[in-house]
C-alpha cells in the first residue's frame, strides 16, 4: 500500500484522486501505527469480520463518481498509466442513481431492534443482530455477539463466514477485559472449521498463519513494527500506542525446515521436587496452533501466564527468571525444550508472560490425540507485601493427529 | 387448512426480505452485510457497506466519496 501512497501522492494533493482503505486484519491498531510510519493519511474502513468477503489482500478497486465500480484488481505497475486509464474518463451517470453529492453515513443501527428481529428469525437475523454487535457494540457486547453468531451456527452448521467471525469475535474477547482463557484456542478452532469450508479463502488462512508455525507462515507478519516506532520518533514523533503487542509468532520468519535449537538444555526439576503453585498464584493459558494437524505437520504451542489478579499475586523479579521445560511425546521434535522469560527491571510486576514453542509430529504419528507435557517455575509473590515462593505448575499442550 | 401458528411462521420468513427492501432506501445501515461474498465488479455499484472508521469508529461507507474517483485499497499492514 505504501507504493500505491507514493505512486499517487501528486494525484492526492491535486484532488484528482481520493485513496480510501479498508483494512481486513484483527488488531486494526496496528494498521494505525503502519500508516503513521508510512506517512499514509486516507480515511480507512475497519473489516476484521472480513465482511466485505474478499478471499485475499491486497486489493485495488477504482470506482467513479456515481460509486460505480470500473477497475478491480489493479496492479501497482498500472498507477502511472490511472490518470489516462481512470481519472481522466468521463463515465456515464447510471440511471437509477445520478447522485454525485457526498452522502454521510447512515447511524449504527439500533441493536434492540436486531436482537428482536434475531429473537423471532432465521440463521441470517442472528448474523445480522452478532456482526451489529461486534461492529457497534463495544467489548461489553462481545459476549452477546458470541452467543448469537453461535445461535446463527446452530441452525446453519456448514456456515464457514459465521464460523470464521465466530473466531474474530472470540479472540476480541480474549484481547479484551472481558476474557475468557479459552478464548484464544477457541477463535482458532473456529478458523480451522471455516477454512475446512472453503481452503480458498486466504484472509481467514492468514488469521492462523499469524499465529500458527513457522512452516506454514507465507512471511513474518508484524516485523516492521520495531522499524516503524523507531522511525517515527526519529521524525520527532510519538507512535500510536497498539492495544496487544505482537510478538512470538507475529515477528517470526518462514522456516521451509522444523528447526530445533542447538545444544542439551538441562531438565531444571526432572524429579518433580519443586512445589506445586496450588493456590493458583500464576494462571497458565494454553493455545495450539492449529490444534488439528496431519502426521508431520507442525503446530506452534502459546502459553501466557498470567498473575492471579483476585489474591494480588505478582512476579518477584529479584529472583530468577521465568523458566519452562517442555516434554514433547517420543518421536515428536520441539523447537526448544527449555524457555525463559527475562524479568523487567522494577523488583515486582504483574504483566502476562508469554512463551511459545513449535511442535512437529513425527511423519508416522497414529491418528488421535497426542499430548506434550511441560512446566514452569517461578517466583511468585501472594498479595502486596506477602510472601515470595518458588513454585511449579504443569501444563498439557495436546495436539490432534486427523486420518490421512 | 391454515392455522394460526403457520400464519405467524409465514409473517417470521417473510419479515427478512421486507428488512432487506426497506434498508434499500438506506434509512439503516445496509442488511446485505456480511451476508455471502459481496459482488464487487465493473459496472456495479460498490456495495453499500457500512464499518467503523480506522480514526474514530464512527460509521463510514464508500457514499461519502460520490463526486470524487476513488481508488479503494483493501488490504492488511502485514
Amino acid at each position: 500500500m505504501p507504493g500505491w501512497h507514493n505512486a499517487t501522492k501528486r494525484l492526492q494533493e491535486e484532488g484528482k484522486l481520493q485513496m480510501v482503505g479498508i483494512i481486513e486484519e484483527q488488531h486494526p491498531d496496528r494498521c494505525r501505527l503502519f500508516m503513521q510510519w508510512k506517512q499514509m493519511d486516507w480515511p480507512v474502513m475497519v473489516d476484521s469480520l472480513n465482511l466485505l468477503g474478499v478471499e485475499a489482500v491486497p486489493l485495488t478497486i477504482a470506482i467513479d463518481e456515481y460509486g460505480i465500480v470500473r477497475k478491480v484488481g489493479l496492479k501497482l505497475d498500472e498507477a502511472g498509466e490511472i490518470e489516462a486509464t481512470f481519472l481522466s474518463q468521463d463515465y456515464a451517470a447510471p440511471e437509477e442513481d445520478k447522485n454525485v453529492e457526498p452522502e454521510p453515513a447512515p447511524p449504527p443501527p439500533d441493536l434492540t431492534d436486531l436482537e428482536d428481529e434475531a429473537r423471532g428469525g432465521d440463521a441470517a437475523a442472528w448474523r445480522r443482530y452478532a456482526h451489529a454487535l461486534v461492529l457497534w457494540g463495544g467489548e461489553e457486547k462481545l459476549d452477546d455477539a458470541i452467543a448469537a453468531y453461535r445461535r446463527a451456527i446452530e441452525m446453519q452448521p456448514e456456515d464457514g463466514p459465521t464460523h470464521f467471525r465466530l473466531g474474530v469475535a472470540l479472540r476480541k474477547r480474549y484481547d479484551s477485559p472481558y476474557r475468557k482463557k479459552t478464548d484464544f484456542q477457541a477463535a482458532v478452532d473456529e478458523w480451522r472449521v471455516a477454512l475446512g469450508i472453503n481452503p480458498n479463502q486466504y484472509i481467514w488462512r492468514r488469521r492462523i498463519q499469524q499465529y500458527g508455525p513457522r512452516l506454514a507462515k507465507p512471511y513474518p507478519f508484524y516485523d516492521w513494527v520495531h522499524q516503524a516506532r523507531k522511525e517515527i520518533r526519529a521524525r520527532g514523533e510519538t507512535p500510536l500506542p497498539l492495544r496487544v503487542e505482537p510478538g512470538g509468532a507475529e515477528f517470526a520468519h518462514p522456516l521451509e525446515r522444523f528447526e530445533t535449537a542447538p545444544g542439551t538444555a538441562r531438565e531444571p526439576d526432572p524429579q518433580g521436587r519443586i512445589h506445586r503453585d496450588e493456590k493458583g498464584l500464576i494462571q497458565v493459558e494454553e493455545a495450539v496452533v492449529p490444534g488439528v494437524i496431519p502426521p508431520g505437520g507442525a503446530v506452534r504451542a502459546h502459553l501466557v501466564f498470567r498473575p492471579n489478579e483476585r489474591i494480588k499475586a505478582h512476579w518477584n523479579n529479584e529472583a530468577e527468571d521465568l523458566v519452562v521445560w517442555v516434554n514433547p511425546p517420543p518421536g515428536w521434535e520441539v523447537s526448544r525444550r527449555s524457555l525463559t522469560v527475562p524479568s523487567p527491571p522494577e523488583p515486582v510486576s504483574k504483566e502476562p508472560r508469554e512463551v511459545e514453542f513449535e511442535l512437529q509430529a513425527p511423519p508416522d504419528a497414529a491418528p488421535g490425540g497426542h499430548v506434550t507435557s511441560g512446566y514452569a517455575l517461578y517466583y511468585v509473590c501472594e498479595d502486596v507485601g506477602g510472601t515470595c515462593l518458588y513454585r511449579r505448575q504443569d501444563f498439557k499442550v495436546p495436539v490432534l493427529i486427523r486420518e490421512e | 387448512m391454515i392455522n394460526h401458528s403457520d400464519w405467524l411462521v409465514r409473517l417470521l420468513l417473510l419479515l427478512p426480505a421486507a428488512v432487506l427492501l426497506s434498508c434499500h432506501r438506506s434509512e439503516t445501515p445496509p442488511a446485505q452485510l456480511g451476508e455471502g461474498p459481496v459482488r464487487i465488479e465493473p459496472g456495479q455499484p460498490f456495495p453499500d457497506i457500512v464499518l467503523p472508521s480506522l480514526a474514530d469508529g464512527s460509521p463510514m461507507w464508500v457514499r461519502q466519496f460520490r463526486g470524487r474517483k476513488v481508488l479503494l485499497q483493501v488490504f492488511a499492514s502485514w
